[in-house]
């Protein structure tokens, strides 16, 4: 498989008063496309921190990040989320006085890559692949419950046409049932569209319906055998 | 969804916010507006009576300093002197006569005037008619200038005519009816040379001019209530005035004079001229007369009309200090005000700019969105405020002008310039002057002026906005 991720020797660390705290640790590893990752860790594992230095979110103090093979930071990083990744968040983060194609529409607004010209189709149809019609679709954002919000997000990172998926904890405010859904969307994304999806969660029930399960302890990466 | 859209979107639904910062800004702007409005009207004002009443230098025999010898009269030469100040506008002079003549008659026959000197000079001697004949040393009539009168018919003097003294004058409308004169007619003017050393006085030459009439003009009278109540013309005493070019007077004065001469009998033909200066600036009015004061001959002084022309330019001036400070107060109070609503509604929308941040849009366009949000409100309600102030500047300072001239004049404000006419502008012409209008250029500086207070007040919160961290908002 193609590698679309590379971390290399990426260090995380703050100023605590004298105290340096050391969140990540010279983490290595490379992310394929068509794969389902999750990143499993205990509170204050830091795996937000990762989640935002891969999403560059934040500016990694040391180390590489390399989105197919070219320096995050050559790439720029208000230009890499712009147009090379797509972020779920696991509050959602939708406009809350738009509506659900609205929130879609200013994504495709701000990319940069092509895009076909019926955006309002394109939006109605990736709510539709995820599971929202064109009435709830045309909602605004507060009269749609947790799951639709959260739903509405992936269309969103996936409108874009981007092929790396970023997830944090997108399931920490759903039931069972529906995180069921959205983890079954995620594996359809990754094997079916190849797109390389990286989840961070805390439940190893659904680590285990990932293709690869990675553990970050106390800034350590480590593949779960 | 571009930015423009997005900040469509915003205003059409957070509608309780947008009614919020569209009231605070129609409350400012109309502030704002009012003030503009009342100090351009307060300005065009000031400027058309200034134009009417600009203040004024004379030269005048200072009678405190005469002594037993009397003053050497004043030439054209020192007048000119005096007039290339860098303090003055402009200056003009003109010779005073008196000249009779047996077939014109004169408007006004047994008019009482104001002061003592014109009854000296409308007299009838024998069976003549005197006349006083103003002289003018530039094509630019003086009494036009100050909208005193205006020419009605034919034209004023030519170039020519003041140069090379052309025997042309210009007559009023009342004089002309009386005497059915027209323009292009003549008439004969001129003096008797008198003996009284008889028992009985003889004339013993009598010189005499023709003068074309070139110009006919209506003076402006007053309207005034007679003993009965009843509304009339004021008295004018211009109608019985004959202009003609300072020259032209001078010409028939050496005539005069030689004769006298001729006759050996001594000359006592009266000639005065009148020179008037134009002060480019009331404040410059000490710096001037201190600049000039050694070039005037003994016996002279400077005299001006400041003290009445700070009573009546005073209201005039205190309104637009007032309303300067109402216009920068509530400019500061705008950028204040606004700039708090603005900051409290952005804290509301961080999580908004942090989603707009992570999706990697431009900082610019975020900026340029909340900006039009703003600038979109803020002409709504300065297009309204442009109308609504303007209105309510209007019925304001009406009164408060009204207030403050009533406070600052008093009677014995009126004056009289040397030729009898009343001098000062009163109340009512003020007030009919002064209009809260609105034009082109008032509009634009409301626009410019509101929208710029809004911009400021809104650049400083979204700056501050634009450096918060994504990942702390939303994740």
């Amino acid at each position: 498989m193609e590698n679309i991720l590379s971390v290399s020797n990426l260090s995380y660390f703050y100023q605590d008063g004298d105290i340096i705290r050391h969140i990540l640790k010279d983490i290595t590893y490379d992310f394929e496309k068509g794969k389902f990752y999750t990143i499993l860790g205990e509170s204050g594992s830091g795996k937000t921190t990762f989640l935002s230095l891969i999403s560059a979110l934040e500016e990694q103090k040391s180390g590489q990040i390399n989105y197919e093979n070219i320096n995050i930071r050559q790439i720029g990083l208000d230009n890499y989320r712009r147009n090379k990744v797509g972020i779920i968040f696991q509050s959602y983060n939708l406009i809350p006085y738009m509506t659900g194609i609205e929130n879609i529409l200013v994504a495709m607004s701000i990319t940069n890559n092509k895009l076909p010209e019926n955006k309002e189709t394109v939006a109605k149809n990736l709510l539709k692949y995820v599971g929202i019609d064109s009435i709830k679709g045309n909602r605004t954002i507060n009269k749609l419950s947790g799951g639709e919000q959260q739903r509405v997000a992936i269309a969103r990172a996936l409108s874009t046409d981007v092929n790396l998926i970023l997830a944090d904890e997108p399931t920490g405010n759903l039931d069972q049932e529906m995180s069921e859904e959205i983890v079954k969307l995620f594996a359809s994304l990754a094997h079916e569209h190849k797109k390389c999806v990286i989840m961070v969660t805390h439940s190893k029930e659904i680590a285990k319906k990932s293709d690869v399960t990675l553990i970050l302890e106390k800034g350590i990466l480590k593949k779960d055998e | 969804m571009n930015f423009f859209r997005r900040s469509y979107t915003s205003i059409i639904r957070r509608k309780g916010k947008s009614l919020i910062l569209f009231l605070a800004i129609l409350l400012i702007s109309n502030v704002i507006a009012g003030s503009i409005s009342v100090k351009k009207a307060l300005a065009n004002t000031e400027k058309s009576i200034t134009e009417k009443m600009p203040v004024e230098i004379k030269i005048e025999l200072d009678y405190e300093k005469i002594t037993d010898k009397e003053p050497e009269k004043l030439t054209e030469k020192q007048i000119n002197q005096i007039g290339k100040s860098t303090y003055i506008k402009d200056y003009y002079y003109s010779y005073n006569y008196n000249l009779q003549s047996t077939t014109l008659k004169l408007v006004n026959e047994n008019i009482l005037f104001r002061t003592s000197s014109l009854e000296d000079k409308i007299s009838i001697i024998g069976q003549e008619n005197s006349f006083s004949i103003i002289g003018s040393n530039s094509t630019i009539i003086r009494e036009i200038t100050l909208d005193k009168f205006n020419i009605i018919d034919g034209k004023t003097y030519t170039k020519d005519d003041i140069e090379k003294g052309n025997n042309v004058v210009i007559i009023s409308k009342e004089l002309a009816k009386k005497n059915n004169l027209k323009v292009g007619s003549t008439i004969t003017l001129g003096k008797n040379i008198e003996d009284y050393s008889g028992v009985d006085f003889k004339i013993l030459k009598s010189i005499k001019e023709e003068y074309k009439v070139i110009g006919i003009f209506e003076a402006k009278t007053n309207l005034i209530k007679d003993e009965d109540g009843k509304i009339v013309e004021e008295y004018n005493p211009l109608v019985d005035y004959i202009y003609m070019p300072n020259k032209t007077m001078e010409f028939i004065h050496n005539k005069i004079i030689t004769s006298y001469d001729e006759l050996n009998i001594e000359d006592y033909d009266s000639f005065d001229i009148k020179a008037t200066f134009n002060l480019k600036n009331i404040n410059e009015l000490d710096d001037f007369k201190n600049e000039n004061i050694k070039k005037l001959l003994t016996g002279y002084k400077f005299t001006d009309n400041s003290e009445l022309y700070n009573k009546t330019i005073g209201p005039m001036q205190n309104m637009q200090s007032l309303s300067n400070f109402i216009m920068y107060a509530s400019i500061i109070a705008s950028i204040i005000i606004i700039g708090l609503i603005t900051v409290l509604f952005f804290r509301e929308r961080k999580h908004e700019i942090g989603i707009y941040l992570a999706l990697g849009e431009y900082k610019m366009n975020i900026a340029i969105q909340v900006l039009l949000e703003t600038i979109i409100i803020s002409l709504l309600a300065v297009s309204i405020s442009i109308f609504s102030g303007n209105l309510l500047a209007k019925n304001i300072s009406n009164k408060m002008l009204d207030n403050e001239i009533s406070s600052s004049s008093k009677e014995d404000n009126i004056s009289y310039d040397e030729f009898g006419y009343q001098n000062n502008i009163d109340k009512k012409e003020i007030m009919s002057k002064y209009s809260v209008s609105l034009d082109i250029n008032t509009i634009f500086i409301i626009y410019i002026v509101c929208l710029g207070s809004v911009t400021l007040s809104t650049l400083l919160p979204i700056y501050y906005t634009l450096k918060i961290n994504p990942r702390k908002i939303l994740m």
